[in-house]
């Protein structure tokens, strides 16, 4: 089998950010017969903050622990000791914030469905749901892969952060094409589109960025702002450009 | 920055089983984000890129750290005509 097609992620670092930004690409001098396909898979960044050795992960962590991929997120290890999971995990979700009509939202006292996929006694659940995706305040439902854990609180931005253990710091994405978001474990989702429907498919644009600075929601919007001009719209009291 | 930062960086973002592909140079890593790029050989289907941001931090004695997963899936296969 050949590809022709390449997803194409370009990461530019400035001060206190990371740019990233994909571009679907055809082999040079390469046509597909009957054109294009209009509806492409988004790109799909899982940031993942809990690293030992980060000021974003818990500092119960053991030094060393490898865990994405093997052991210690999804697939844990029956044998490994749950309260250091629980630990770990839980702070995480209590050091995670968006923007809601309340304003900064912590998002362990936001309303999180049981996680359909466990037992409702399950560990995992107590005190709340460890993984919860949430839609933005436009939308009137959720996507269908998320509508069973999806909260019923809204985002109104989509703006997503961390605070540091120590809340010196704060680590986030923002974008300004995201309809929903998601925490899942120890990382954070923010689903950007992949630019506007009716543009050239190879001209078509992904893009997020991510966020380094001091603990300071504000400056973090404020900054995001100016990176991301959609996000003046946001929430889109008239309705979501696209959206009937 | 100290002798040996870019080799501690480079563990801090290994994972066992990874290979990696690049560590961009960084000409201002204390205020650039240092961007490393790998493979896990059991899932090649996947890109990790780890991006370290260095802080001074009472608490961490490591540079403040992150990392983010890029799962990039197949989207369109097309045969060679």
């Amino acid at each position: 089998m050949l590809y022709h097609m390449a997803l194409v992620t370009t990461i530019t670092p400035e001060p206190g950010a990371v740019e990233m930004t994909s571009r679907y690409v055809l082999d040079r001098d390469h046509e597909i017969e009957g054109g294009l396909p209009e509806n492409f898979v988004t790109q799909e960044i899982c940031l993942v903050c809990l690293k030992p050795y980060s000021a974003f992960g818990s500092g119960r962590w053991p030094k060393g622990r490898f865990f994405w991929g093997v052991v210690g997120n999804t697939d844990m290890d029956p044998g490994d000791d749950k309260s250091a999971h629980e630990s770990n995990f839980l702070d995480y979700v209590r050091r995670t914030r968006m923007f809601t009509s309340d304003g900064v939202t912590h998002l362990s006292r936001t309303h999180r469905m049981p996680l359909p996929w466990h037992e409702i006694d399950d560990y995992r659940q107590k005190p709340f749901p460890w993984i919860s995706t949430y839609i933005g305040s436009w939308l009137e439902v959720s996507p269908p892969q998320f509508s069973n854990f999806c909260s019923n609180d809204r985002f109104e931005k989509t703006v997503i952060w961390c605070e540091s253990r120590d809340g010196k710091y704060l680590m986030g994405s923002a974008c300004d094409s995201a309809d929903f978001m998601m925490q899942a474990w120890a990382c954070m989702h923010n689903y950007a589109g992949f630019g506007a429907k009716g543009v050239p498919t190879l001209e078509r644009e992904w893009r997020l960025k991510i966020y380094f600075m001091e603990n300071d929601p504000t400056r973090y919007l404020e900054r995001a702002t100016r990176d991301f001009p959609g996000l003046v719209s946001q929430p889109y009291p008239g309705g979501r450009p696209g959206i009937p | 920055m100290e002798d040996g930062w870019w080799s501690d960086i480079r563990e801090q973002v290994r994972e066992e089983g990874s290979r990696f592909i690049a560590l961009a140079e960084n000409p201002d890593p204390e205020n650039l984000p240092t961007i490393g790029v790998w493979q896990l050989e059991n899932n090649l289907d996947a890109v990790y890129v780890s991006i370290t941001h260095h802080v001074e931090n009472e608490d961490v004695q490591k540079p403040l750290s992150m990392h983010i997963v890029m799962r990039t899936r197949c989207i369109s296969s097309v045969p060679a005509n």
